[in-house]
C-alpha cells in the first residue's frame, strides 16, 4: 500500500513537472528527473519516509529502464542510414568525449585533494548505472558512491549540455545528441528525445557505444594507472 | 482497440523478452555489459531480419522514449540518501563532475561536427 502510494506521487510529481516544462518551452533547467524529485524529497521529509520504504514503490518505476533501453533498438532501426552514414564521425567523437570526461575528472579531483576511492568511483561516470557499479566493484571503488555520481552528472549534462553547445556553435541535431549520450548517459538521452527523435537516437547509440567500450576497457585503465 | 492493446502487450512481451534473453546470455559468456545493451542489440538484429517494426511496438517504444525522464524520477530521489557521500573531499568531487561532464559534451560535440566536415558530410 505505502509502495503504491510513493509509486502514484512520484508519477504525480512527473506528470507536474512535465507540464512546467512544456510551459518553459522544454527549457533545459526544467529538467523533469531534477524538478520532479524535489516534491517528493519534501513529502519524504515531512511524512518521515526512509528511503527504503520510498525504493519500494520507485523499484517499480527503475525496473522499466531496461526495456526502456531495449526499445533504444526501435528509433535506431528507423534511422539506420543516417547513423551509419555517421559511423566514423560518431566514433571518434565518442572515444575523444569519453577519455575527456574520465581524465578531466581524476585530473580536477585529484588535483582539489579526493580520495583514492573517491577517484576510483567517479572514473565510471559517464556511463548508465549499472555498468559503473560493476565497474566501481571491479576497481575498489563505492558501488553506491558510483551510483550517486552517475545520476549528478546527467542532471548536469541535461540541464547544461544544450546551452553549452549552442554557445559552441554547434546546432546540428545529430551533434546534440552524440555529445549528451556520450557525456550524460540516460538521463542525457531522455533530454535528446525531448529535442527530437533524431537528437534522441544518436545519444542513444552513443549511450550503448561508451558503454560497451567503457564496461570492456576503463577497468583495466584504472588497474594500469591505480595499481 | 482490443487489436491495439493486443500488439501494445505483443510489443512489452518483446521488449522484456530480448532484455532477459541479453542478460543470460551475458551471464554465460561473463561479460560485464547490462542484459538491457545486450537485448537492445539483439533487438536490433530482430528488426533487420524481420524487415520492419511492428506497429505495437514501434508505439509502444515511443511512448517508453518520451517518458524517460520518469525512469530517472526514483534514482533522483535516491540522491537524498547519498548526501553525505557527495559531500566527501569537500566540493572535490562536485566540481570534478561538473567540469569532467562539461568538458566531455563538449569535446564530443565538437570533434563530431569536425570529423564530419573533413569526411565531407552536411552540417
Amino acid at each position: 500500500m505505502t509502495a503504491f502510494v510513493w509509486l502514484a506521487a512520484t508519477v504525480i510529481a512527473y506528470a507536474a513537472a512535465l507540464a512546467l516544462a512544456r510551459r518553459l518551452n522544454g527549457h533545459p533547467l526544467a529538467n523533469p528527473v531534477l524538478v520532479a524529485s524535489i516534491p517528493v524529497i519534501i513529502a519524504m521529509v515531512v511524512s518521515d519516509t526512509s528511503h527504503e520504504t520510498y525504493q519500494e514503490g520507485g523499484i517499480w518505476l527503475l525496473a522499466l529502464l531496461g526495456p526502456a533501453t531495449v526499445a533504444l533498438a526501435i528509433p535506431l532501426f528507423r534511422n539506420w542510414p543516417r547513423v551509419r552514414d555517421a559511423a566514423g564521425p560518431l566514433f571518434l567523437a565518442i572515444c575523444a568525449g569519453s577519455l575527456t570526461a574520465v581524465t578531466t575528472a581524476l585530473v580536477t579531483a585529484w588535483a582539489l585533494g579526493a580520495e583514492i576511492q573517491t577517484l576510483l568511483s567517479l572514473a565510471p561516470k559517464s556511463v548508465t548505472t549499472p555498468i559503473a557499479m560493476g565497474i566501481a566493484d571491479i576497481t575498489n571503488g563505492l558501488a553506491s558512491l558510483a551510483a550517486a555520481i552517475v545520476i549528478v552528472t546527467g542532471i548536469v549534462g541535461a540541464v547544461a549540455g544544450p546551452w553549452l553547445l549552442r554557445r559552441l556553435g554547434i546546432t546540428d541535431p545529430e551533434a546534440h545528441g552524440v555529445a549528451l549520450g556520450t557525456a550524460a548517459h540516460g538521463i542525457g538521452t531522455a533530454r535528446a528525445f525531448q529535442e527530437g527523435e533524431q537528437t534522441g537516437t544518436f545519444s542513444g547509440v552513443a549511450m550503448g557505444i561508451n558503454g560497451i567500450a567503457t564496461a570492456l576497457l576503463l577497468p583495466w585503465l584504472l588497474i594500469w594507472l591505480f595499481g | 482497440m482490443i487489436r491495439l492493446t493486443g500488439a501494445l502487450l505483443g510489443g512489452a512481451v518483446a521488449l522484456v523478452a530480448a532484455q532477459l534473453i541479453g542478460t543470460a546470455l551475458m551471464q554465460g559468456l561473463g561479460v560485464p555489459i547490462p542484459g538491457a545493451v545486450a537485448g537492445l542489440l539483439l533487438m536490433l538484429v530482430a528488426l533487420a531480419v524481420a524487415g520492419g517494426v511492428p506497429e505495437g511496438l514501434g508505439r509502444l517504444a515511443d511512448l517508453l522514449l518520451r517518458h524517460l525522464n520518469l525512469f530517472f524520477v526514483p534514482a533522483g530521489v535516491g540522491l537524498m540518501a547519498h548526501l553525505a557521500l557527495l559531500a566527501r573531499d569537500g566540493g572535490a568531487l562536485m566540481a570534478a563532475i561538473a567540469v569532467s561532464t562539461l568538458a566531455g559534451l563538449a569535446v564530443a560535440g565538437v570533434v563530431f561536427v569536425w570529423a564530419r566536415k573533413r569526411s565531407g558530410g552536411v552540417s
